[in-house]
């Protein structure tokens, strides 16, 4: 009997679930929000600006979607908190706002400024925004960096994407996922930083050489000595022609708790990475030994960076040791590698290079009082008593820490070349 | 390892008492009406403890999978499935343990394995920070959930070799014990414990960082399957052990008419038991007295009643052949 009366209710219950889900969520109802980008209008009672890019949707493309076509929409809203501000931008969709698939969160500078409290708390509530997403520091309007025009993906979203992939192949900057951030954030002894990204015209628009007699836009400094990188800040020269900028992913921003303390440009960014230990694939150009007018470049292949706490009368000092091996890439000159000694001291100018590299940084950091490589937090694993009396002035302990760098560079390769040739005269 | 006393403490019990629950001897060791009130109490905490995870559970889902949904859905679905389960006896509910186990060892595995990129194990120093005595407390309270070994006392006449169920009940304790540790060593060396505590559902928050190769991700599904069959028998089990409980209190020879009201009831409960997510968080953290006096001081004194009372039977029997 009871079984008879089981099924017929198991039935009843299957009509009620088969013909789908009162509370549906269908793909083609939903806007997938791929980019978010966040600015605080400071002086606004609605200071939060929301702005997302949304992925095009294939049907609404139509036939011949062809080139011109962007393959992201931008909506835009604003509101005195970061919830209402994403209601307000959804009164212009015609779908579900979905923000699972946001891989990128974009802090523009003033919002950086403020504080990023509220905007961290709304990404762990809420359950929808992955904690694994990348956190992005804007050079100046967050909503700005998605109206630049994508270059060699499709679509700005996978155009910051892969910017992102690529950096982590290099050493202009460290991107960083949200939770890593919060974990930053919520360390003692540790500050956290993002990836800068900046919007501005391209290298060769902003180098005086390049620039024609009539071309009368006026360039911003660029053109810095270093390879890669080619920070030209600010978007000064105002979008009178939008499609003419184009994005870099150099440099940190420095965060002092919640709020932005100041930034590390590329150079400096890889003496923090020295510091990290994550500065393998960096390129390094060093003096030739015996003819300083000419360089050497190396690419560096492994780096192992220990860091070591020293406390003795209760004075806190640290030890950083760091094992680098590279490669030679190339010679501007015509220098003889062959000798032990040339190697010899080519390994000890590379060690002086990347020393001062490391040094200039840490000066950096001391000046903002943010410790980004975490020192406190190190000293805590290995002194957790020392480090729990300095820990309420840390940052001022900090800035006038006593760090000794030791650096032992080794040349593992060569290249393709033995040795270097001579044009016949 | 606080669960093994009452694990150890029952098992005796069983030993004394062969063939019968731990409703049955109550009564024969504390008296009828004793015994049949002790009996009640399970009966009543074993509910509320059902309530308590059907509740926990469907406010889970509702953070993190279906916000729209109501509550009743969960609690109404999960209750029924429970009864379903329940009706069909205990040995459907063991077999189908023994095949989630299975299911949740896998999960765990590849959780484990493909979160290790994120691990950063600098973040697990320096261990034992606490002084000793928080250290202490914070290791007792998962311990006290642990207590429900207790069900090994009335599961163990059912049992075909009663004998084992004190090596068996302690190596699924330690199991349990061992999956927590991983897990929460998992979560530290990811998110360190400063972040670990704000977090509302760790674990779950832990598997959606996965994100291997850009295309190995989203394994949070793997942690509903998971928590869904886990809870699941859990449920089932705790309703089966109170259905038993209040038929036996009650005289009655099959346990079966009592499943669904006490089910209703249960439903009722879940959503009664609490107001909040909130509260029933501080209810976890902070576990009742009455726990630990149905889990640990219950059986003990049953144990005591119990010896003392063959000890003098053995006397009065050497006594009269003495005599």
């Amino acid at each position: 009997m009871i079984k008879k009366y089981l099924l017929i209710i198991l039935l009843l219950c299957l009509i009620t679930v088969t013909p789908g889900c009162w509370d549906q969520t269908e793909i083609e109802f939903l806007a997938l929000v791929r980019v978010i980008a966040i600015d605080y209008l400071p002086g606004r009672r609605a200071p939060y600006l929301v702005t997302v890019a949304i992925a095009q949707p294939i049907d609404a493309g139509g036939g011949e979607s062809g080139g011109g076509q962007p393959q992201t929409l931008l909506f835009s809203g604003v509101g005195a908190t970061l919830d209402l501000a994403f209601d307000h931008l959804s009164y212009n969709l015609s779908r579900r706002l979905f923000l699972s698939h946001a891989e990128t969160v974009i802090i523009g500078k003033d919002l950086a400024e403020y504080g990023l409290h509220h905007t961290l708390d709304f990404i762990i509530r809420h359950n929808q925004i992955r904690l694994n997403s990348f956190l992005l520091q804007a050079t100046g309007m967050a909503h700005e960096v998605l109206t630049v025009p994508e270059r060699l993906s499709s679509g700005i979203a996978d155009e910051i994407l892969g910017l992102i992939e690529e950096a982590e192949e290099k050493t202009e900057t460290v991107t960083q996922v949200a939770y890593k951030f919060l974990q930053q954030l919520v360390t003692p002894g540790q500050d956290p930083y993002t990836a800068i990204v900046m919007v501005g015209p391209p290298l060769e628009m902003t180098i005086p050489e390049l620039q024609d007699k009539e071309g009368a836009e006026e360039s911003g400094e660029g053109g810095s000595s270093d390879a890669g990188g080619g920070g030209s800040e600010a978007s000064g020269s105002a979008g009178t022609r939008r499609e003419e900028e184009v994005l870099t992913l150099a440099g940190l921003g420095a965060f002092r708790s919640s709020k932005l303390a100041g930034k590390l440009d590329h150079t400096e960014t890889r003496g923090l990475l020295w510091f990290l230990g994550k500065a393998d694939r960096a390129i390094v150009a060093v003096p030739d030994p015996y003819n300083p007018g000419e360089s050497v470049n190396f690419l560096t292949d492994r780096v192992d960076t220990s860091i070591i706490p020293v406390v003795s009368n209760g004075e806190v000092s640290f030890r950083v040791e760091v094992k680098e091996e590279g490669d030679i890439r190339s010679l501007t000159g015509t220098l003889d590698l062959s000798p032990p000694e040339t190697i010899k001291k080519l390994n000890s100018a590379k060690a002086a290079v990347i020393k001062e590299e490391m040094e200039k940084s840490l000066r950096k950091m001391q000046e903002m009082q943010t410790d980004l490589v975490g020192f406190g937090a190190i000293l805590y694993r290995k002194h957790p008593k020392t480090f729990e009396q300095l820990q309420d002035r840390w940052r001022e302990v900090f800035s006038n820490l006593k760090v000794e760098i030791t650096v032992k560079s080794t040349i593992r390769r060569t290249g393709h070349q033995r040795r270097p040739f001579h044009p016949a005269r | 390892m606080f669960g093994l006393i009452p694990l150890f403490i029952v098992y005796r019990l069983g030993l004394h008492h062969p063939e019968k629950t731990l409703f049955q001897y109550a009564e024969t060791v504390l008296g009828k009406w004793p015994g049949k009130l002790l009996t009640l109490t399970y009966v009543w905490s074993y509910l509320r403890l059902t309530a308590v995870i059907i509740r926990e559970f469907s406010e889970f889902l509702i953070t993190s999978f279906m916000p729209n949904t109501p509550l009743s859905v969960f609690v109404i679905s999960l209750a029924f499935m429970a009864v379903w389960a329940v009706l069909a006896g205990l040995e459907v509910i063991a077999r189908m343990n023994e095949f989630i186990i299975l299911l949740v060892g896998t999960a765990l595995v590849i959780v484990m394995l493909l979160s290790l990129s994120n691990w950063d194990l600098h973040l697990l120093l320096p261990p034992f920070q606490a002084n000793p005595l928080t250290l202490l407390k914070t290791a007792v309270i998962p311990d006290v959930w642990k207590a429900e070994t207790v069900t090994v006392g009335i599961l163990m006449p059912f049992m075909t070799r009663p004998k084992k169920a004190f090596v068996s009940g302690a190596a699924a304790a330690c199991f349990a014990g061992v999956l927590l540790a991983i897990g929460i060593i998992a979560a530290t060396a990811v998110f360190s414990h400063h972040l670990l505590a704000t977090l509302q559902f760790p674990i779950y928050n832990f598997v959606r960082t996965i994100n291997v190769g850009k295309f190995l991700s989203r394994f949070e599904v793997l942690v509903m399957v998971v928590w869904v069959t886990g809870i699941f028998i859990k449920t089932s089990l705790f309703l089966y052990l109170s259905s038993l409980g209040l038929a036996q209190a009650a005289g009655l020879r099959e346990y079966r008419p009592v499943v669904m009201p006490l089910a209703v009831i249960c439903m009722a409960w879940a959503f009664g038991v609490y107001h909040n997510i909130i509260e029933l968080t501080r209810a976890i953290d902070r576990p009742q007295f009455y726990i630990i006096a149905l889990s640990l001081l219950a059986p003990l004194l049953l144990l005591l009643v119990t010896l003392v009372r063959e000890k003098t039977a053995g006397r009065r029997q050497a006594g009269d052949k003495n005599n």
